[in-house]
């Protein structure tokens, strides 16, 4: 008995790793969401892309941090890239075909990806820095590179605050979500912000791409396993509301943590289990922004 | 098209589909069997999207509904006839269909998205993980010595491919010609009118979700019979038929055939048979192609096949009518 409940603190910590890292992909599919109302299938593949430049970093230079902060950057283009050429051209002709273009992109990523690297997972050495352990409390010892999972993305997720809350960018991005025309008639350049947004959207999955390939190793279903959890995540905490977002990523990380210890059999179905009890109440998420 | 016209196509379709087996190699057969199936799950789709415009990314779902209650019939219940069984897994679809649907379509267009995809995974986990129940990623099997019996041509046994081909045939036609017909009712004009401008619909005192409910849940069990006639082909049933891979398959092809007319998403299906048969036997990675195929479509030809097919019909009659 006393051994499941000092478990309990290290699952805790466990799902708030998973948590944040869902909240990192999430965050800008949920703020592309809604400014452009892009359901874009293609964000979950990006995050694939990260890991595997950072695999591939790391085989070339060895150098854990150099993929740090080249994967996050190349996403970020990509992204932009993306926006520009694929979905701005379709984006006139309705939801259906935007939604179906990037349901294709995401097809071609993932078969570009089997092609290359085939499917089985490939390990990513843990930076030599971060393979120790730290010693919580009693003999209670907690990984590094977990804790580093958990601080480097409590630092993003206090950039992204100060950005949305305290910038001039931050203020016309919270503009554009909320009356994206109203925004354009006073004077904001929608297009240079959504491609903007686009931009620290890919970032983020990049990050979050990176910092997941030591952790889970890297492999070509890694777009499908996250899709999940990353839709569950923008539809609970509702479209287009980053706070939403974090709340509902933070559960999903502890229902999946805690799910797969004491409830094996169910865990898969808990998170869905989730969504349908917050749209019985709730039709629009936890935080969306009624119709 | 003159009347005499169209049912002359028609009588020679129906000549071609009834003399085909008896001409056809195994293989062909089998490919045709797999079309017929698949032009079924296709048009069920199509009820949603082209006709209702209510984009689901989950119809895997309910066909897998069907592959899996039929084969727990079979399995479980020897004595039941092959058709109660096949009846059982569609009547499940329909009730998948209509409990999802319930729940689903008061949800607006993107959330309803995200739920049919998030509905369709739930019940791949559960044909993944319950594993006493489903076989897990074994899936069942057993079936492949049952026999069908019917009142006027006696019984034959699954393995014998001509009387499958002439089974599946019938029940596909059947109820392809089935989802014509909802198209045609006044249920049928609603729908339609629902994709075209909801709001006004509404205006008109229409109850919009029951409506869309009816659709929902007639798609859902028109999709679990093409799943229940897939479990008599393949004889076994796997995850692989309700996963998301699938649902897109579906998505695949109605947009290959064009999802704004009736015909679309069966000449998408043909197409889409034909081109994996095809592609996987020269390039290995023929996904890639295919996806590259579906963007290219998307972008440049969103009419599908059937789209470009009226293109060049319309400049070949044009002159010929200005001759006239």
């Amino acid at each position: 008995m006393e051994n499941t409940l000092s478990m309990i603190p290290i699952l805790v910590l466990h799902g708030l790793v998973y948590g944040m890292l869902v909240f990192l992909v999430a965050s800008g599919l949920t703020l592309v969401l809604g400014m452009m109302d892009i359901l874009n299938f293609a964000h979950a593949s990006i995050y694939m892309i990260g890991a595997f430049i950072c695999y591939q970093v790391t085989v070339w230079t060895n150098n854990f941090w150099l993929a740090l902060l080249v994967a996050p950057v190349a996403c970020a283009f990509l992204g932009i890239f993306i926006e520009r050429t694929l979905i701005r051209k379709i984006h006139a002709s309705g939801h259906v075909r935007e939604l179906l273009v990037t349901f294709g992109l995401a097809m071609i990523i993932t078969e570009l990806v089997k092609m290359i690297y085939g499917t089985t997972a490939l390990p990513v050495a843990v930076p030599g820095s971060l393979t120790g352990s730290v010693r919580l409390w009693g003999d209670v010892r907690y990984p590094d590179y977990r804790l580093f999972i958990l601080i480097l993305s409590g630092i993003v997720l206090a950039f992204m605050a100060y950005l949305l809350k305290r910038t001039r960018l931050g203020v016309s991005i919270r503009a554009c979500v909320q009356d994206g025309e109203m925004a354009s008639a006073l004077g904001t350049n929608v297009t240079l912000v959504t491609a903007t947004v686009m931009g620290i959207g890919s970032w983020l999955a990049g990050i979050a791409g990176v910092i997941v390939a030591p952790y889970l190793s890297v492999y070509s279903g890694m777009f499908a396993d996250m899709i999940n959890d990353c839709f569950a995540v923008v539809a609970v905490g509702g479209l287009g509301s980053l706070g939403g977002a974090l709340i509902a990523a933070l559960l999903v990380g502890q229902i999946q943590s805690f799910g797969v210890i004491y409830l094996p059999s169910v865990s898969l179905i808990l998170i869905y289990l989730l969504m349908v009890l917050v749209f019985i109440i709730r039709p629009t998420g936890l935080f969306g922004k009624k119709e | 098209m003159k009347r005499s016209y169209k049912l002359g196509c028609i009588a020679l379709a129906a000549f071609f589909m009834s003399a085909y087996p008896l001409v056809a190699s195994k293989f062909y057969t089998y490919m045709l069997i797999e079309i017929m199936i698949f032009a079924t799950l296709a048009v069920s789709y199509f009820l949603l999207l082209g006709h209702t415009g209510l984009l689901s990314v989950g119809h895997a779902a309910y066909f897998g509904v069907g592959v899996y209650c039929t084969a727990l019939s079979l399995i479980h219940l020897p004595n039941l006839p092959v058709p109660v069984a096949m009846l059982v897994g569609t009547l499940c679809g329909l009730v998948a269909g209509l409990a999802i649907g319930a729940l689903l379509l008061r949800l607006s267009r993107i959330y309803f998205t995200f739920s049919t995809l998030a509905f369709s995974q739930m019940l791949w986990a559960i044909a993944w993980k319950a594993r006493s129940v489903t076989g897990g990623d074994d899936g069942l099997s057993g079936w492949s010595s049952r026999q069908i019996s019917l009142p006027i041509f006696g019984s034959f046994g699954l393995g014998n491919l001509t009387f499958l081909y002439y089974f599946v045939a019938v029940i596909a036609v059947m109820s392809i010609i089935a989802c014509w017909l909802f198209t045609r009712t006044p249920l049928g004009n609603t729908l339609s009118s629902v994709k075209s401008n909801m709001q006004r619909v509404d205006f008109m005192g229409i109850n919009i979700n029951a409506a869309k409910l009816m659709v929902f849940s007639f798609s859902a069990m028109i999709a679990a019979l093409a799943g229940s006639l897939f479990v008599l082909f393949k004889k076994m049933a796997s995850p692989d038929f309700i996963d998301m891979f699938l649902s897109f398959d579906v998505v695949v092809m109605n947009v290959i055939g064009g999802y704004t007319s009736f015909v679309g998403p069966i000449v998408g299906s043909v197409v889409y048979v034909f081109l994996v048969e095809y592609l996987s036997s020269f390039i290995e990675r023929w996904q890639l192609v295919l996806g590259a195929f579906f963007v290219c479509l998307l972008l440049y030809y969103p009419g599908g096949v059937i789209g470009v097919f009226n293109q060049v019909a319309n400049r070949i009659v044009r002159p010929m009518r200005v001759e006239e």
